[in-house]
């Protein structure tokens, strides 16, 4: 289920808020928490039981790993067999339900096999409860945390808010939220918080969001390379695009968390105002760039390491991180990009260079929509086309009058996505994220009536256009 | 601030937006749900959702209507002008394209209880015997909620509350929107019927040609559509009769007419069966069948809807007119007594029937005597060539004679050709027309309306060849030696001599409004049409474009004009049609120039053919 549907705008959440503050009332904190968890789970299933018995089967395991991890004392023989069984189970599930398809195929173009394709189902947000669930076990290993009861890790990993896409949450930051006072207390502030956040949130995706996916998939999907105008339309387009879909379901997540005192972490802080790329992942869905940092980056480099060390563990962690993004070599090179751009970033700032503010931006964003243009291709091949479309200034010189007009007949065409891709670039470039809105919000009205009207809005613009049309003559 | 105050600003804001744009929604209507009074563009909405917007107009409309003819979008192809004529009624044509039955019970069910009605008839294909109430949520399929009693509140609900982007995209297509019928606007709001006149002027000729631009029609169809439906399809028939009869209606099932492939989609003992159960409910006209219609793609739209031309072979066959072509193997009224002998020989393929048709040569000659240039023919390479078509068989013949044909009134000799002369010069009556007149053959003279009986052009003292005048060609007129028509008023102008704001051929000018260039072309040929039919007393239903320019919008215009027959300087053979005629619409001329001298001549001809 997603957040921005008639489903669960008007039913879902509804009925199980309402029965969680009914269960906290009548019945107490753990049946308010099984309650979630239920709700979790038939929001994560979606009419697809399957679903939801992986993420319990995974659950229930890792539990019962944390548990013995707490029986045997920390970083003996059987600490290390049980840490292994769980990074087994994890990324081997992991493994096999997204890189199955990718590595038959890498096989098949090695030796010139012709191995079937399975057909694989992805579970959804597998990649992010599998790194969440991950980073405790971790945790518990190295003795940074503690069991909990099965209830409460039930709690943090299914906790249908931060589910699906995140932001991944650690146990530490969740379990204390998860105690009797927290939960039990009417936090109006939180709810009010919450509204505005669920539909700021929920506008970024439904206004901005989808009709610039709508038109970038177009061209992606139909176009392929398209002339200069289009790639560069495509590729910018995509790159507002996925901010505000991504970052506005964040909102929505961590809005939806304040209904429960539930706070979850800053997952995207205004990624494009950054000034260099390390920058930029410093920003970029925070808390997958510190699940990589923590468990990859610092595994390669530690304090007092010299730059090639310092190159790999860049290197290393961002392919990991194209992997995780997707199965496929553009997002392979997708990951080496960023690695390299975020090496730049160090080396400038160990050599103490700086560029002037407005050229650092400006390159940092640049760079942004370049390295999109290889995340969102289907293909490398057509990565490659897309590139050549955005230089391909030929035409300019052979032919100005042309250009211009191959220029305007996109603007004129797709007005809507223009003005659309402006809207997006002022609130991206100068307004205020959430993160800081969060922060200074103090209930006003006018935050209350603007909640209404994004959200009023969102709700119109929810229901799909329909393009049938039966037409012969 | 308090929750609760917090709340009260976040419903009025939220009301206020949801208001604003659910006032949007039924103010733009692009559904027709509500009315749609501001702009009132009932063609878009009917495209939108036929379902919907049908009973919308039909709400604020029904008094001018009193039968309907329902059913799927080949209803259609009836055209509702000769339903009108031949049942002496007020039809409206209830298309819904997508339609199955329960669709049309419902509907008829809601027309009887609160419109009344005289006539109903229903056409189906087959296909609606294989689904019954496939009704979906769609907003674009639906129907509406007075005509299947759903929920009222839902129903206009989803559309008060649908998405801003249906009315955004209809507010932007009505700023857009232009003369021709385009997809945004396939209905003709008064009739209800699909607005095909844009297919009902394209040239048709051969059917090597046809079937080259709509390949669709070699396409074999694939699978065996079976009947599921059946048993509900026909109990609803059942009760669609008995709704009929007892609210006094007249009643009449049709089985519309299918192309080839089509037909061969269904299973014999599937039709077999379904024929002599709907018997036993109802009599019917069975226009499907391999008969000699669906073995002829020119007949047909596309593989699953017959033409406009066919839809009024069917209602002539109905109401025996002899005025208008009907194939004699085309129709039959079944009933209890001859449905043993109809479904024996219904199966029985003959693929050798064809359709009648000629190849009719039409000849482009401009002035004849001595002059120079491309335009003169010599008097003495005219005389060779008469001689030389009447030796080889061809014989001259008129327009009339080409529209009597498909119009099924007359035959075409094997080898028919028309000669035509552009522009209206001296010479084609001081030279040509007593040589026609000696070989007992006639022509048609295209005369520039501003041009005749003048020697210089327009209000200059430009001297031009001299062109005779309406006094002269009488006599040749009235003795069927020449027919004249119109090669437009003013529109074969001249940029040497009209200067630059001339006008190329029948083209738009550049600036010039699509209302400004619609009027110009309709003033000028309708000045054109009244000074011959003035001066001759003759009618004017053939238009030769000048320099052989046309396009889509003059074709539909010369079309309402009733011009039947359009000819360009396309160079070629053209075949005409029986029951076609858009064979009959920008056909092709040969141009005949001096170099052609009686012995080359037939040779050159038989190079277009």
């Amino acid at each position: 289920m997603v957040f921005s549907s008639y489903a669960f705008i008007f039913i879902f959440f509804p009925i199980v808020f309402a029965g969680y503050r009914i269960c906290l009332k009548a019945a107490g904190i753990n049946t308010a928490k099984i309650w979630l968890v239920g709700a979790s789970l038939i929001f994560y299933a979606n009419g697809k039981a399957a679903l939801s018995l992986l993420l319990l089967g995974t659950m229930l395991f890792n539990y019962a790993v944390v548990f013995f991890l707490s029986k045997v004392g920390k970083k003996g023989r059987a600490a290390k067999l049980l840490l292994t069984a769980s990074l087994a189970e994890g990324l081997g599930l992991l493994f096999y339900f997204k890189y199955t398809n990718f590595f038959l195929q890498n096989i098949n173009l090695l030796f010139g096999t012709e191995l079937g394709f399975l057909e694989i189902v992805l579970p959804l947000g597998i990649s992010f409860y599998t790194f969440q669930i991950l980073s405790y076990v971790v945790e518990v290993y190295r003795g940074n945390s503690e069991k909990n009861t099965l209830l409460n890790f039930a709690v943090f990993v299914t906790f249908f808010p931060q589910l699906i896409v995140g932001p991944i949450i650690r146990h530490d930051d969740m379990s204390p939220q998860l105690s009797v006072n927290n939960l039990n207390k009417t936090d109006s502030r939180n709810i009010m918080l919450g509204m505005l956040l669920f539909s700021i949130g929920c506008a970024k995706k439904i206004i901005l969001a989808d009709p610039l996916i709508d038109h970038a998939r177009n061209f992606y999907d139909v176009m392929g390379g398209g002339n200069f105008f289009e790639a560069w339309g495509g590729a910018i387009s995509y790159t507002f695009a996925y901010y505000f879909d991504f970052s506005g379901y964040i909102d929505m997540a961590i809005g939806l968390g304040l209904f429960f005192n539930i706070k979850l972490p800053v997952n995207f802080d205004s990624p494009y105002k950054a000034r260099n790329f390390a920058d930029f992942w410093r920003r970029w869905n925070i808390t997958v760039s510190q699940f990589f940092n923590d468990y990859i980056f610092k595994n390669i480099f530690h304090f007092g390491d010299r730059l090639p060390k310092l190159i790999l563990a860049t290197m290393v962690t961002f392919v990991a991180s194209g992997l995780w993004h997707g199965a496929g070599w553009h997002f392979i090179f997708w990951g080496i990009a960023n690695g390299i751009l975020v090496c730049m970033a160090n080396i400038m700032t160990l050599k103490r260079k700086k560029l002037p503010f407005f050229l650092a931006w400006a390159l940092t964003f640049l760079g942004a929509v370049l390295v999109r243009v290889l995340f969102d291709s289907n293909s490398m091949s057509q990565a490659l086309e897309v590139y050549k479309s955005l230089i391909n200034i030929g035409q300019f010189i052979q032919n100005p009058g042309v250009f211009l007009s191959e220029g305007s007949a996109y603007v004129t065409g797709n007005i809507e996505v223009v003005v659309i891709s402006i809207i997006s670039a002022l609130i991206c470039f100068f307004a205020k994220n959430t993160r800081e809105l969060s922060e200074s919000f103090t209930p006003k009205w006018y935050y209350a009536a603007a909640s209404g009207v994004l959200l009023a809005a969102s709700v119109f613009f929810m229901g799909r256009v329909s393009s049938f049309l039966y037409f012969q003559f | 601030m308090r929750l609760k105050k917090w709340i009260c600003y976040f419903l009025a804001g939220l009301l206020l937006c949801g208001g604003l744009f659910a006032g949007f929604n039924a103010l733009i209507d692009p559904f027709g749900i509500f009315g749609d009074k501001l702009l009132s563009w009932w063609s878009y909405d009917m495209t939108q959702n036929p379902r919907t917007a049908k009973i919308g107009w039909l709400d604020e409309h029904y008094e001018a209507y009193d039968s309907y003819i329902i059913g799927c979008s080949k209803t259609s192809s009836y055209p509702v002008s000769l339903l009108n004529e031949y049942y002496g009624a007020n039809f409206y044509n209830m298309i819904m394209y997508g339609e199955d039955l329960y669709d049309v019970e419902k509907t008829i069910e809601y027309i009887l209880g609160n419109f009344g009605a005289k006539n109903i008839v229903i056409n189906t294909g087959l296909q609606d015997m294989t689904v019954f109430d496939i009704e979906s949520d769609n907003m674009k399929g639906n129907l509406h909620a007075k005509v299947d009693r759903s929920n009222a509140l839902l129903f206009y609900g989803k559309y008060l509350f649908s998405n801003p982007e249906y009315g955004a995209s209809k507010l932007k297509t009505y700023f857009e929107d232009s003369y021709l019928q385009n997809e945004n606007k396939v209905f003709d709001p008064e009739t209800g019927a699909y607005d095909k006149s844009l297919r009902d002027v394209e040239r048709i000729s051969s059917l090597d040609e046809f079937l080259q631009k709509y390949p669709v029609f070699l396409e074999d169809r694939g699978h065996v559509d079976t009947l599921d439906a059946m048993d509900e399809c026909l109990e609803s028939v059942a009760r669609i009769k008995a709704m009929c009869e007892e609210a006094g209606a007249s009643f009449t099932y049709i089985i519309s007419p299918l192309y080839e492939t089509e037909l061969d989609k269904y299973a014999n003992e599937d039709l077999m069966e379904y024929y002599l159960r709907l018997v036993e409910i109802t009599d019917f006209w069975d226009f499907s069948g391999y008969n000699s219609v669906a073995y002829e793609p020119r007949y047909f739209y596309d593989y699953a809807h017959f033409r406009n031309t066919v839809g009024t072979m069917a209602l002539a066959r109905m109401f025996n007119d002899d005025s208008v072509y009907v194939p004699g193997d085309f129709g039959i009224h079944v009933t209890e007594e001859n449905i043993t002998e109809h479904i024996s020989s219904y199966f029985d393929k003959d693929k050798s029937l064809k359709t009648e048709e000629r190849q009719v040569i039409v000849l482009m000659y401009h002035e004849i005597g001595n002059g120079d240039g491309d335009g003169y023919v010599s008097e003495e390479n005219f005389r060779s060539q008469l001689a030389a078509l009447k030796e080889s068989g061809y014989e001259s013949v008129t327009y009339d004679d080409l529209l009597s044909y498909v119009n099924g009134n007359a035959g075409l000799p094997e080898k028919p050709v028309v000669i035509t002369f552009d522009d209206g010069y001296a010479g084609n009556l001081e030279i040509a027309a007593p040589i026609l007149e000696d070989y007992g053959m006639t022509a048609v003279i295209n005369v520039i309306g501003v041009s005749v009986g003048k020697s210089t052009y327009k209000d200059s003292e430009r001297t031009i060849v001299p062109h005779f005048s309406f006094d002269e060609v009488l006599p040749w007129s009235q003795s069927g030696v020449i027919s004249v028509q119109s090669h437009s008023y003013d529109m074969h102008q001249v940029e040497e001599l009209d200067g630059s704001d001339y006008r190329i051929g029948v083209y738009q000018k550049a600036g010039e409004s699509e209302e400004d260039y619609i009027k110009a072309v309709t003033d000028d040929f309708n000045k054109s049409k009244e000074a011959v039919e003035e001066a001759l007393g003759t009618e004017v239903i053939a238009f030769a474009y000048p320099y052989g320019y046309y396009n889509d919008l003059t074709e539909v215009l010369l079309s309402r004009m009733g011009v039947e027959i359009t000819v360009t300087s396309n160079y070629g053979c053209n075949t005409v049609v029986k029951g076609l005629p858009q064979t009959l619409r920008a056909m092709n001329r040969i141009s005949v120039t001096n170099e052609n001298d009686g012995e080359s001549f037939i040779e050159y001809l038989r190079g277009f053919e």
